[in-house]
């Protein structure tokens, strides 16, 4: 069985408004590669799409994970088979405490609803709001609310560092960072790729190819990927620019 | 505001208009009628209105009133109406405006402001409703009035009526008096009280116009 | 100090078999009145105030917005008043059986022992049970039935009685007026603060029953109380009818907080009438849940009578199918300085109906005053319905006012997210419910608050039966 991502043909959207046409790449496991392209390519919404998101409908093309058809499952079976989306400006969830919100997603992956070690899984919750930098107040504040987009994006580590999934899908994780952030997520991220975790991250900041490295990069433009290579393109992108491929 | 919306027809209103009327394309209609009026606007699909109303009077005693009911049984109504109602003196002025979302991709958004001086009185009741079963909406409705004396009074009822969900719907409505921070601060740089209210008056005003096309 | 509290609508869906000593018959007339002004050995001015009432219940309609009719009340054939004939024991132990049973079951005692600083327990018409902490007590903190309160303390609450809800301010304080029984008369002395909340939990176990229950409440200045009431009767084919008065009075710098949890099966028409008026400085707040009922008409109100007073109304409330909650808030500005407060929130599911009714007021001879009111109400499905009626009168140039409302489905981009962590779509759609009414909640003591989160998921898994789980075309 293959583990990883597999796109084949994917197109988004239908009618008058296609968001992405024909798109096919495979991300193994423990690879990070890159989509990136101009605003407006796409990149965004074939995110979404393979997530499941009501308004990104996948009119052709197949998903797999590790071998499973993920087009046939709602969005939180394929969250359960262990993708992970973090997205560019997360929702605010007024009301609903970060920990709480992590406690459910926890108890829902359990086999049959058997109950989860609640003061096991807040141990791991302090600890891993150490190793991000983060005051154990985070557990009880509102998810996404009332936060610079740092913090949130720091949230969505938190996160992955608590569902751990196999394989994580990363919607313009700089924006809104500054350096030290976007340090720290780039640590973050080797830390996983060792770990054996596929990554799929979008961008259209070329600036992220040098800090990330990846394994490979895809380029998006207009809902079409023009070509995919190693950081060679890297190279031709900051020559060429978009237009030039 | 785009320039497409500039070119749309622009109508004024005289007052001796037969209602119900159908709106069936995009129509800008402006209303400074200083009497009292009922209006009554029906809309065909892809129609969008632009209903700017100016209400006030020289008389000193009236008593203005001013009904708009709006039906947006189509799909892809939209409509904006901009109101500014303005009493002094004795004046008694009212606005009663329903808007009704009856057919789904129908949005609507609407600026009231009114001023109130002297003993004057002005009432809005400005009521949004959405039938049922109707899809992708939006009604959105912002409610603002200044009191520019201790005898002036202002009565504000916004009301909204859903009964689909599709439907996203918020109004807001403020009621004050001038701010005495800003009372404070004209009258530091020597200005008197009563004409600190003036410019008060004519900024909020002002403001409201703002968010109007070319008065 | 964990309580287990339990409001839930089936754990109270149960009624014993009782024999009542007293009943005063089926229906309304002058000799149901003076029946039960009789039993209680009223004094004249009282049964004169009974009669009076009748006659202006009898001439009285309602207002042309109520959703409601008077006939639909059909009297007639509902028994107001029903009791054992017993004065309110103080002892558990000494409640007559059938009814020791029913509140056992509901684990009054219980909660008593472990939690409240008095508890009042009310079967039908009655108080079967009262009781007050002795501190308390010696410190003269009064808490008694309407009925002792009127003939054994007239000279604390006589000069109040029904001057903060006349007689003839709505239909059913009319109603009330003439056949009340029951509710709790407080009184708290000048300076005393009573830390642990005093409670009171009414109980309907008849069928076509009236319950009238008025209470009375004066907090002397300086003084603090919290006051909590709770509501639960069994689910009949017939409906029943629960018309209550509740009057407060605080008195300068008194600070009062009445907490409601109402869930009375959906065959109950609930139709209370709630003042408070507040004085120089005082503070009132009225927290109220509505949950249950078939419906509620309800709209707590404070007079800000004195400079510096503040009133506030926190509401949560859930309509489910068949259920109309038309509750909202009254604030009147009548002194300077004042400041109110309303932060209403509902939820309809099915075709539940949720409205809300607000008046603001500012005088004209008042100033320096301000008021904020929201109100956010969620429909879950395609039939909920919710309606908004705030109404804002401003008489003066020197206040502020402001007000606010948003009325939306459960926010899809929310849904999405929580699904995108593997939360299922109904779990999902409790913590949204829950964090939309998190605010409101914490403002209920902290068992209230568990209790409450938990009834509210069980209303929304209750509708979700009937909901239609399918793809939507969102835009």
């Amino acid at each position: 069985m293959f583990h990883g991502l597999l796109l084949q043909d994917i197109s988004v959207g239908s009618g008058e408004k296609f968001f992405v046409r024909g798109v096919s790449l495979v991300v193994p496991a423990g690879e990070l590669h890159i989509l990136v392209g101009p605003n407006g390519a796409g990149k965004s919404s074939l995110l979404k799409a393979l997530a499941g998101h009501p308004d990104y409908a996948v009119s052709a093309g197949e998903f797999f994970l590790d071998g499973e058809n993920l087009l046939e499952m709602t969005p939180e079976e394929r969250s359960r088979c262990g993708l992970f989306l973090a997205f560019q400006s997360p929702v605010p969830l007024p009301g609903v405490a970060l920990g709480r919100m992590l406690q459910v997603a926890r108890q829902e992956r359990q086999p049959k609803g058997a109950p989860i070690d609640v003061r096991a899984f807040y141990g791991e919750l302090c600890n891993a709001m150490e190793s991000l930098g983060m005051e154990r107040s985070w557990a009880t504040r509102f998810v996404n609310d009332g936060i610079s987009g740092g913090e949130s994006k720091r949230c969505e580590l938190l996160q992955i560092l608590l569902l751990h999934p196999k394989y994580l899908l990363l919607d313009e994780l700089d924006s809104g960072l500054d350096m030290d952030a976007v340090n720290l997520v780039a640590e973050t991220l080797e830390k996983l790729r060792r770990a054996g975790t596929g990554i799929l991250c979008v961008t259209h900041r070329q600036s992220l190819l040098q800090t990330l490295n990846p394994d490979r990069i895809h380029i998006l433009r207009e809902g079409r990927l023009l070509c995919s290579g190693g950081m060679e393109l890297a190279e031709e992108l900051h020559v060429r620019g978009f237009q030039g491929f | 505001m785009s320039a497409s919306e500039e070119d749309w027809p622009t109508e004024v209103l005289h007052g001796g208009e037969p209602m119900p009327r159908n709106i069936a394309k995009n129509q800008r209609i402006v209303d400074a009628v200083p009497r009292s009026l009922a209006l009554h606007w029906t809309f065909s699909a892809g129609a969008k209105l632009k209903y700017v109303l100016d209400l006030r009077s020289q008389d000193r005693e009236v008593q203005l009133h001013r009904k708009v009911i709006c039906e947006l049984n189509a799909s892809d109504v939209s409509v904006q109406i901009y109101a500014i109602l303005r009493g002094n003196n004795h004046q008694r002025i009212s606005l009663d405006l329903h808007l009704h979302h009856g057919a789904s991709h129908t949005h609507s958004v609407t600026y009231i402001c009114t001023v109130a001086e002297d003993s004057s009185r002005i009432r809005t009741i400005a009521k949004i409703s959405a039938a049922e079963r109707i899809e992708c909406c939006d009604a959105h409705l912002q409610n603002r009035n200044l009191l520019l004396s201790p005898a002036a009074s202002v009565e504000t009822t916004p009301i909204l009526d859903i009964q689909s969900n599709d439907i996203r719907c918020s109004h807001g409505a403020t009621v004050s008096g001038p701010r005495p921070d800003e009372i404070f601060y004209l009258r530091s740089r020597g200005i008197s009280e009563v004409v600190a209210r003036q410019i008060i008056r004519d900024a909020f005003i002002a403001q409201a116009t703002g968010n109007q096309p070319n008065d | 100090m964990a309580v287990d509290i339990d409001f839930s609508s089936s754990s109270g869906d149960f009624s014993y078999a009782t024999t009542y000593a007293h009943d005063a018959g089926c229906g309304l007339g002058e000799e149901t009145v003076r029946y039960i002004s009789k039993l209680k050995e009223e004094p004249e001015w009282l049964l004169q105030f009974r009669l009076r009432a009748l006659k202006v219940f009898e001439r009285m309609d309602l207002p042309k917005w109520a959703p409601l009719k008077k006939a639909q009340l059909d009297i007639s054939k509902l028994h107001c008043y029903l009791s054992q004939g017993e004065r309110p024991k103080t002892d558990w132990e000494d409640v007559p059986q059938e009814v020791k049973q029913t509140f056992d079951r509901l684990g009054i005692p219980e909660k008593e022992r472990k939690f409240f600083a008095g508890v009042e327990a009310q079967f039908d018409s009655e108080m079967a049970y009262a009781n007050l902490q002795e501190s308390l007590r010696a410190q003269g903190v009064i808490f008694v039935n309407s009925t002792e309160g009127l003939l054994h303390y007239e000279k604390c609450f006589r000069p109040f009685f029904g001057t903060v809800i006349p007689v003839g301010d709505n239909l059913f304080s009319a109603l009330n007026g003439a056949v009340f029984s029951g509710g709790s008369f407080i009184y708290v002395p000048e300076g005393v603060k009573v830390k642990q909340p005093l409670q009171a939990y009414f109980r309907i176990n008849a069928e076509r029953f009236g319950q009238f229950e008025r209470t009375l409440i004066i907090i002397d200045k300086d003084a603090e109380v919290t006051y909590l009431e709770g509501c639960t009767a069994p689910k009949f084919d017939s409906d029943t009818l629960h018309a209550a008065v509740v009057e407060i009075v605080a008195l300068p710098g008194a600070k009062m907080r009445y907490i409601t949890v109402q869930n009375w099966s959906n065959n109950v028409y609930n139709l209370v009438t709630k003042r408070a008026i507040a004085h120089e400085n005082a503070e009132m707040r009225w927290i109220d849940c509505n949950i249950g009922s078939k419906l509620t008409m309800k709209y707590p109100a404070v007079i800000l009578e004195g400079e510096g007073a503040s009133g506030s109304v926190l509401s949560i409330s859930v309509a489910r199918d068949g259920q109309r909650q038309d509750t909202g808030a009254r604030m009147i500005h009548r002194a300077s300085n004042t400041r109110s407060r309303i932060v209403a929130k509902s939820l309809s599911i099915g075709d539940g109906d949720s409205t809300y009714r607000g008046t603001i007021s500012m005088g004209r001879d008042v100033e320096n005053c301000r008021s904020y009111s929201r109100c956010d109400a969620i429909l879950m499905d395609d039939k909920s319905i919710s309606r908004t009626f705030p109404h804002i009168d401003c008489r003066n140039d020197r206040c502020i006012v402001e007000h606010e409302a948003a009325v939306s489905k459960i926010s899809s981009e929310q849904l999405f997210y929580l699904r995108q962590r593997g939360i299922g779509e109904s779990q999902a759609l409790s913590l949204i419910v829950n964090g939309f009414f998190d605010e409101l909640i914490r403002e209920f003591p902290m068992e209230y608050g568990v209790e409450l989160k938990r009834l509210i998921e069980m209303e929304m898994d209750a509708g979700a039966g009937r909901k239609r789980e399918g793809a939507r075309n969102v835009c």
